[in-house]
């Protein structure tokens, strides 16, 4: 611009040299423009000098154009003129002030060399010329200032704007503020360098630099420790005010800020304070390299931007105090989280703890110690932002005056160390200090109910850094945490203990009973069986009367026992179940047989019924369902005291292919409330307590039928109209329809070859009892006609039907099966009759041969088809039926028929149970003695018609007591003495019979062999009178 | 392969006689009073007591046939036979046999 108004200037005023100079507040004059031929030289060698040294002195002074004709010879010359007409030519100049509202802010001089003849003096026109052009250039300049000022104010702002958008841009770091601040300073303010420095008043941290138009890396990158001796940054923290250094070569300047000067060659400098309110939060520094003062107007710009600066830091402030409390809260609920989600174990807590501590606590190791009565030892600890997972073993011993935890489990307070090295360490902590580099340090007390059981350790190893209030609570609140967190475990743990020992107890307790039923029901066989023997003796009616009595009461004790056994098993989850394949109609029937002498002295008709889809061969628990059929038949049979109990067996087949059988017991007794109904399957419980006097038992019964059908995958329930109106029992089981491997059973399903189309008559007052003969037999192919009175019968009879077979019921009303046999025998005399009777009447039978054949109740489909089938196989000889040929069984009535006293003498327990258990089954009830002396002992006190005795027995063997008792006794009172040995060499038998035995059994004992050696004993013939 | 220690027929018949829960309950009684005999053996080797030696074997030979152990029951039958000497080899012999018939029989309690 200047140039171009000296380029106009110099085409209208023909000269040889012209130049414009500026004047600046200072009066010091610069050379803006130049032109001529000196203008290069001048121009490079021109330093800013006080106008009074220029040319400009007397034109400014007068402000008016100054001619000087004759710099050299002319008078009143200034005195630069003369110099420059001294040392190049003299010469002639115009010298035009530039004022500006009063105020010199340049000048504009021409020249003309004097002695060359092409220039001619200076007219009043290149005067008044030169005045015009001073104005315009006056003009230029205003404009040019107005346009730079408009132009600074708006960079000025946008760098104020841009400042405020980094600021609002990131809210949570102050690093690209200071960065943006640092940017503008430098872009707005003449500087060579300008720094962002923070402080919390303790150390100062530089965090922006700008240095030759870009931002460099900071020099200090540590934290340096706030010292107003030490530098320059200290003595502004610390003094809160500006500090303007214009010269700094002439300073002493610390040794801290030499390197500045010295080495960067920084000459001038700026340092403002950041204060918020009070608090110097940082510093805002310019470096300048010329030893020029900042202008007010630069200061100002500098401190608008330091109060951008500290909104910055306060934002931020304000900004991560909300993001930490946040994350604290959200610390606090991942802890608590982890402590829900682990309550048997403190270690993940622990974890959650320390890491969240480091964060948290802008600390850079986390340890949680425990309490162990006198000593403590680490838990979980941080290193290098992990979670430790090998910590120190060793247990420290509390000693308050050794090491800080120490002194927090001891007195419960927390211990701050703000600065290791301005605190005087505990003799343990110097150590620890030194090799774990700590610098800061809290020690946070884990408080339960007033006592110190751990402490929360919290470590700066960077810079002592002091914990602030705000960090110390967090802390406080970690360790609350922590507590939580142990006595959540604690509690769990006392919680599962105490279940275990209560299972435990319950299990010792089951345990308990089952062993002591053991134990009771051995005594108890004695008590039974000597009782029984005490029966078999001479007794007057009222001993015998107590001896019943008391086997009687050993028989109920003793099923209470195995109740008792049985449910203490089910209780302690020892009842297995077993799983064997069987016939299904066996299981069922011999559960009748053992209710029906029951059944028979009251008179009660009992019956079963069994749908033809029922597997006839089941896998499943046979002695199990058959004691709860014999529960639910027994319990039907105590509870009726007229009518009939009726077993039906029905089958579905369920979801897993499985056959679900359901069995239902319904009799025409008391029947049930709907109160007693609901204690019914508690255990110890039966329908009211006035039934338990009445009928006596345990209560038990029902709850181990349930408890064993659920066992079998089934439930149990019951059903009645009322009381008096009887009551339903139903139960189910789970089972696998089987084959069984022996294929002896025959199949009762569907039409009978020997059976289709024979004429039946069936005779029967009780309809259930009609309902199942009709139907079975029908099934079977035959025609049954069916009457539930003889009067009708006999008019059958008498009709024009003939018929196969005839089958009577006994007991009816009016006329009773023998009177009914006898008048159709009367009137058909070929007529086969089959009385169906209770158990037993068979003694009662009058005349030999009034009936082919006895069905016993109840019923037996078994029985009823090998009797159907014999009797017409007879009426039709050509079809000859072979029977299966049975298995040697054991006849439990054969001590009935033949009844002995028995004494073993043995001294084995196996073989002694095995004996034992083989006699039980025929029906006899022995004596034990286990050596030849007992023995000897007890046919003294007692008759026996026969002694079992084992030869080989210590104290005195068989032979020799066989030897005694043949010396003792005459031979036709004494026992009869069968051997049992092992021996079963040739020589033993001869060995047995010289020692005075009658007879000989080899062992391991064969059952025929034993049966028939016992019929070889004459039987007790009194009692079978 | 060692021969049977269980015939197991001799076994099946007798569950199958007695029942499942009472041969269980044989077999245990063997196998609690099994540790009585054979208590009474060493000892009676000890004081050289040839009556209670033969005795005890026999007691365990009888014992063994009721379960069908036929190896046991030949071995305790060979000692019940033999004149008794201080040579301790044939009672660690029959132990060792028992030690593992009980194993068997254990066995077929569980199947």
């Amino acid at each position: 611009m200047f140039d171009k108004i000296l380029e106009s200037c110099q085409r209208l005023i023909r000269c040889s040299d012209l130049s414009l100079v500026t004047l600046d507040e200072n009066q010091l004059v610069h050379l803006e423009a130049i032109r001529g031929d000196a203008a290069k030289l001048t121009a490079a060698t021109y330093k800013p000098m006080a106008f009074e040294q220029t040319i400009l002195i007397d034109a400014v002074r007068l402000e008016q154009v100054m001619h000087y004709p004759d710099a050299l010879n002319g008078p009143d010359v200034p005195l630069a003129l003369r110099k420059i007409a001294a040392k190049f030519a003299n010469l002639s100049s115009l010298v035009a002030p530039m004022v500006w509202q009063g105020k010199p802010v340049g000048g504009l001089f021409v020249t003309r060399i004097l002695d060359d003849p092409n220039w001619t003096p200076f007219t009043q026109r290149d005067m008044d010329l030169l005045e015009s052009f001073a104005d315009q250039a006056i003009i230029a300049i205003q404009n040019a200032r107005l346009f730079r000022e408009t132009q600074t104010a708006l960079a000025r702002q946008t760098a104020s704007a841009d400042v405020l958008q980094v600021i609002s841009q990131s809210p949570s770091d102050v690093m690209p503020v200071f960065e943006a601040i640092a940017q503008a300073v430098y872009k707005l303010i003449d500087c060579n360098g300008a720094a962002v420095i923070t402080t919390d008043g303790t150390t100062f941290r530089t965090c922006a630099t700008m240095m030759d138009g870009e931002l460099t890396d900071i020099v200090h990158k540590v934290d340096q420790v706030v010292d107003p001796v030490k530098n320059v940054v200290s003595q502004v923290i610390t003094n809160k005010e500006t500090l303007h250094l214009p010269d700094m070569s002439v300073l002493d300047l610390p040794e801290f800020d030499r390197p500045t000067r010295d080495t960067y060659g920084m000459n001038a400098s700026l340092t403002i304070p950041l204060l918020r309110g009070d608090d110097c939060v940082g510093v805002l520094g310019l470096l300048r390299v010329d030893k020029k003062a900042f202008l007010q107007e630069e200061i100002d710009l500098a401190q608008s931007f330091c109060n951008q600066a500290v909104i910055a830091i306060e934002n931020v402030r304000l900004f991560n105090e909300t993001q930490a409390a946040l994350s604290r809260q959200t610390a606090s609920a991942d802890i608590l989280r982890v402590i829900s989600q682990s309550p048997t174990d403190t270690k993940p807590v622990f974890n959650a703890i320390v890491s969240a501590g480091d964060k948290l606590m802008d600390c850079d190791s986390t340890t949680i110690l425990l309490r162990d009565n006198d000593v403590f030892y680490p838990l979980a600890g941080t290193g290098k932002g992990k979670p430790l997972t090998r910590l120190s073993t060793n247990a420290v011993k509390i000693e308050a005056e050794m090491n800080y935890p120490s002194q927090v489990f001891v007195t419960g307070e927390m211990v701050h160390v703000r600065d290791e090295a301005q605190t005087d360490l505990p003799p343990h902590e110097v150590d620890t200090f030194l090799k774990f580099g700590m610098k800061s340090v809290i020690y946070v007390p884990m408080l339960r109910d007033g006592h110190c059981i751990g402490v929360l350790i919290f470590t700066r190893t960077k810079t002592a850094r002091a914990f602030t209030p705000e960090q110390v609570k967090l802390a406080h609140s970690f360790c609350d945490q922590a507590v939580i967190a142990i006595e959540n475990v604690r509690l769990f743990q006392e919680a599962q203990d105490a279940r275990t020992s209560a299972e435990e107890a319950n299990e010792a307790k089951s345990a308990f009973l089952a062993t002591m039923s053991h134990e009771i029901r051995t005594p108890m066989n004695a008590v039974i069986g000597m009782s029984g023997l005490i029966m078999d003796t001479e007794l007057n009616a009222e001993q015998h009367d107590y001896a019943r009595t008391i086997r009687d009461s050993g028989d109920a004790l003793l099923g209470i026992i195995n109740e008792i056994l049985d449910f203490s098993k089910i209780e302690a989850g020892q009842m297995d179940i077993e799983n064997h394949p069987f016939d299904l109609r066996d299981c069922i029937e011999s559960a009748l047989d053992l209710i029906a002498s029951k059944a028979a002295e009251k008179q009660l008709d009992v019956a079963y019924l069994m749908d033809d889809n029922v597997p006839p061969a089941i896998s499943a628990d046979l002695t199990r369902m058959r004691q709860i059929l014999l529960n639910l038949l027994s319990n039907a049979v105590k509870f009726t005291e007229k009518g009939e109990v009726v077993l039906s067996v029905t089958s579905s087949t369920n979801r897993s292919g499985k056959a679900s059988l359901n069995f239902t017991v319904r009799d025409t007794g008391i029947g049930l409330t709907a109160q007693g109904m609901s204690r019914l399957f508690q255990s110890f419980s039966q329908a009211d307590s006035s039934t338990t006097r009445k009928y006596g038992g345990t209560g038990l019964g029902l709850a181990i039928s349930k408890r064993l059908s659920e066992l079998m995958g089934g439930t149990m329930w019951a059903t009645s109209d009322g009381p008096g109106k009887g009551s339903t029992f139903h139960f189910s089981i789970d089972a696998s329809p089987a084959t069984l491997p022996d294929t002896t059973t025959r199949s009762l399903i569907g039409a009978q070859s020997e059976l289709v189309g024979k004429r039946l008559l069936v005779v029967d007052d009780n309809d259930t009892n009609l309902k199942i003969l009709s139907l079975q037999t029908q099934k079977w192919g035959t025609h049954t006609t069916a009457f539930s009175t003889p009067r009708d019968a006999i008019k059958a009879v008498e009709g024009q039907d003939s018929y196969d077979l005839a089958i009577l019921d006994m007991h009816m009303p009016d006329m009773d099966g023998l009177a009914l046999a006898k008048a159709i025998r009367a009137r058909r005399p070929d007529l086969p009759l089959v009385l169906f009777s209770s158990l037993g009447i068979r003694d009662v039978e009058a005349e030999e041969g009034l009936f082919a054949a006895y069905l016993a109740k109840p019923l037996r489909q078994s029985q009823l088809f090998d009797t159907l089938i014999t009797l017409c196989s007879l009426a039709a000889p050509q079809k000859q039926v072979s029977k299966p040929v049975a298995k040697p069984k054991l006849d439990p009535e054969m001590a009935t028929r033949h009844p002995l006293r028995i004494l073993l003498a043995e001294d084995n327990l196996v073989n002694q149970k095995l004996a034992t258990r083989l006699l039980e089954q025929m029906g006899y009830r022995i004596d034990l003695a286990s050596n030849g002396a007992e023995a000897l002992e007890s046919v003294a006190r007692q008759i026996y018609d026969v002694v079992l005795m084992d030869v080989q027995m210590p104290e005195m063997d068989g032979l020799e007591a066989s030897r005694r008792i043949n010396a003792d006794y005459p031979e036709d009172t004494r026992p009869k003495i069968i051997a049992m040995t092992a021996n079963a060499m040739q020589g033993d038998r001869e060995m047995c019979l010289a020692a005075g035995m009658d007879d000989y059994i080899a062992k391991p004992i064969r059952v025929d062999i034993l049966i028939q050696a016992l019929l070889d004993v004459p039987p007790n013939i009194k009692d079978i009178s | 392969m060692t021969q049977e220690l269980i015939d197991t027929a001799v076994f099946e018949e007798l569950a199958d006689a007695m029942g499942a829960d009472f041969a269980a309950e044989l077999v245990t009684t063997f196998l609690s009073d099994a540790p009585n005999m054979f208590a009474e053996m060493t000892q009676a080797l000890a004081t050289r007591d040839a009556d209670a030696y033969r005795r005890a074997a026999h007691s365990i030979k009888s014992n063994a046939q009721v379960f069908g152990a036929t190896l046991l029951a030949d071995q305790a039958r060979d000692i019940e036979m033999a004149t008794m000497t201080a040579d301790a080899s044939a009672l660690t012999a029959l132990q060792t046999n028992f030690d593992q018939t009980a194993d068997v029989l254990k066995a077929l309690l569980d199947e």
